[in-house]
Order: C-alpha cells, then sequence, then structure tokens
C-alpha cells in the first residue's frame, strides 16, 4: 500500500514538472492578441499552414479572413488594423516609404523588429529564421513599413510579408518587392524540420530588435 | 411468355438510371484527376499561387465533367482512367521531388481551398479524397468487368446500361 501510494505520488510530480517544462499559449483563437506594455511587445494567434512547407510564398503571416488569408506559412486571428493600431500605441515608428511605384527599387523602411514563433510543447522561443527558410540563406529582417490605408483599401490580409511590400503592414527588408514571385531571385517556406504539423496553434511575437 | 410491356418499361428505367449515375461517377472521377492536374501545372507559378485559389479548378472541373459526360455519351474505358491517375502520380513526385509527406499534405490543401473548407484538418479531408477515389475507382471497375462478362455471354457489342 505504503509502496502504491509512493509510486502515484512520484508519478503526478514528475507529470507535473514536465508540463511546467513546456510552453503554455497566452493567446488563442477567442482571444488572439495579447500586448506587453513592459516588454513592448506583441503577441498574436496563429495556424500553421502546412502546403508552405512545399510550396513557395512571399507571407509570413496573413489574416486568415483577408483576400490572401490561404497564402502564407502562418494564418493569423488578428487583422491588419488592429496589428497595425496596436504597433503604434507601442510607440514603433512606421516607415511608410513603400508605394506601388517605388516597390520594385525600395526596400522597407521603418522601425526593426524582432519576430519569434512558440507553440505548445517547445521549449523556447524561435526566430523567424529558424522556421522559415531563405533558399539565399539571407537574415530576414522584418521592419515596421505602416502602409494602413493599402492594407485596407487591397485588404490582402498581410501582417508580415517576405519581401518589401506596399501592402503589408510589416514586411522583410532583405529583398524588394517580386524577388519571390517575379526574378526569383530567392524561395521561401517553413521549415518543416522544425515547425509542428498543418493546422497547429502558434503564438507569434513582435518586438523590438535590439 | 415475355415479360409484359410495363414491366419492359420499369426495366428500361432502371436500366437508365443506372447509366446516369454510373456516367456522373465516370465524369466526377475523371474531372477531380484533370482538376488536379490543372491545380499542380498551375501552382508552378509562384505569381499566379499567390494571387488565385488553385484548388477552385478542382470543383470546376469536376462540375463540367459531370455535365459532359451526362449530356454527351462520352465512353472511357478504365484503363484509360487508371493511365491518367498514374500520370497524376508521375507527376506530382517529379514537381514535390518524391517527398512522400507531399501527398499527404497538397492534394487535401488544394481540396480544403477549392470547396472553401479551410477549418476542416488535412487528416480528414486525406481521408474524404481517398474513400471517393477507392470507392469510385472500384465501382468503375465493377461496371467494367459486367459490361466485359455481357459481352462474352450476349455476344453483343451495346452497352449493357444504355440511356
Amino acid at each position: 500500500m505504503k509502496k502504491t501510494v509512493t509510486l502515484i505520488i512520484i508519478m503526478v510530480l514528475f507529470s507535473l514538472a514536465s508540463v511546467s517544462g513546456a510552453a503554455t499559449l497566452i493567446v488563442t483563437k477567442e482571444n488572439p492578441i495579447k500586448v506587453n506594455e513592459q516588454e513592448k511587445s506583441i503577441s498574436i494567434a496563429a495556424a500553421v499552414n502546412g502546403k508552405y512547407f512545399y510550396e513557395s510564398t512571399r507571407h509570413a503571416v496573413i489574416f486568415k479572413d483577408g483576400k490572401y488569408g490561404d497564402k502564407p506559412i502562418f494564418k493569423a486571428f488578428v487583422d491588419p488594423k488592429t496589428f497595425h493600431d496596436t504597433l503604434i500605441k507601442l510607440g514603433f515608428k512606421a516607415g511608410n516609404n513603400m508605394t506601388m511605384e517605388n516597390m520594385e527599387k525600395t526596400f522597407v523602411q521603418g522601425d526593426l523588429l524582432d519576430v519569434t514563433v512558440t507553440w505548445e510543447g517547445t521549449k523556447k522561443e524561435y526566430q523567424l529564421d529558424e522556421v522559415i527558410k531563405d533558399s539565399n540563406g539571407k537574415p530576414i529582417l522584418i521592419r515596421f513599413g505602416g502602409n494602413l490605408q493599402n492594407a485596407i483599401q487591397y485588404n490582402t490580409g498581410c501582417l508580415i510579408c517576405l519581401d518589401s511590400c506596399p501592402v503589408g503592414i510589416t514586411s522583410n527588408a532583405s529583398y524588394t518587392m517580386g524577388a519571390v514571385e517575379k526574378r526569383k531571385e530567392v524561395v521561401f517556406t517553413g521549415n518543416k524540420e522544425v515547425l509542428p504539423p498543418d493546422g497547429t496553434l502558434v503564438v507569434v511575437k513582435i518586438k523590438a530588435k535590439k | 411468355m415475355g415479360q409484359s410491356p410495363s414491366k419492359n418499361n420499369k426495366k428500361k428505367t432502371r436500366d437508365r438510371s443506372k447509366a446516369i449515375l454510373i456516367n456522373l461517377l465516370k465524369g466526377g472521377l475523371l474531372g477531380i484527376v484533370l482538376g488536379y492536374f490543372f491545380a499542380l501545372l498551375l501552382s508552378r507559378s509562384v505569381w499566379v499561387e499567390m494571387r488565385f485559389n488553385l484548388g477552385f479548378i478542382i470543383p470546376v472541373c469536376t462540375m463540367a465533367c459531370m455535365l459532359l459526360f451526362l449530356w454527351k455519351r462520352v465512353w472511357i474505358r478504365y484503363p484509360f482512367f487508371l493511365f491518367l491517375e498514374l500520370l497524376l502520380l508521375i507527376v506530382f513526385f517529379l514537381i514535390y521531388r518524391f517527398e512522400p509527406e507531399a501527398l499527404l499534405v497538397i492534394p487535401a490543401c488544394l481540396l480544403r481551398e477549392g470547396c472553401r473548407l479551410t477549418s476542416v484538418s488535412l487528416y480528414s479531408t486525406n481521408i474524404i479524397l481517398a474513400a471517393i477515389l477507392f470507392a469510385g475507382n472500384l465501382v468503375w471497375i465493377f461496371h467494367e468487368v459486367c459490361w466485359k462478362s455481357y459481352q462474352v455471354t450476349s455476344g453483343q457489342k451495346e452497352r449493357p446500361f444504355g440511356p
């Protein structure tokens, strides 16, 4: 009897220990955004889109109800206006330098952001470079582009694009528009060796890059 | 003595209904395969893939082929359809560099997007797709076998069920 009780206590303690070591999500589909004003960060809920483990895309994160809601590696549950306004509220400065006329020759400007991804069961926050593969191996430099007016007008739902974009709220300053689709300079895919399966809820955290 | 005229009419109506259903099935299966062909080929252009719902081609092709098979007496033999299925598989593996996991993801994603069922899991979509293709192929094979045995026993070359 004593041995059984001891065994049960050990098992309970072991399971508690393993649970406390794993990441628990601070956002859900129902409450998809959380702001930490001390840390100056935004956490948004998104779901993995397994199609882009095998296909190329130029979108990292898009609002699921946007026109291009099926095209990103992560389908977010937060709309572009909320995302943009929250970044402004936290004091981030938008570049607002991208236009339809200059997009193929211009790199996005604005505050440099640190984007990490985590999900239930992971023990670390993965950098965007770790969960998205750049065929050239260049770092993904996400900047706060702004573009709220274009985002509302075109309604694509773009939150984080993988080349400098005049519609995405934030985008990658390593490439100009057209690098993926037109000039085929680079191929972006989700890293299936790291990311969890299709449909898994992840937390995308955006804060200032130090 | 022979069957009464009313019984003959009922038999003809049943045979006609069977023929219509078989034609719809064949058209549907062919449409699914052709839809996937076009969707996969068009998705090679990243520009097109980023702008259009390519999965939508699958239900459109399916409906179009079903209507065609209903309207015109299109007669496709099963070996030809099997050849198209195998060709699709080869094209798929060439595109995705023989990654077997892609077969569990891409077809289901395309079907899900095409039918606007993005909340359905990949697993469920794969089950539905596999069931449709498996059952459809079985029914087509059975129909071909029935047709061959009809030819052998009756010596006739006309189809056993015909509209």
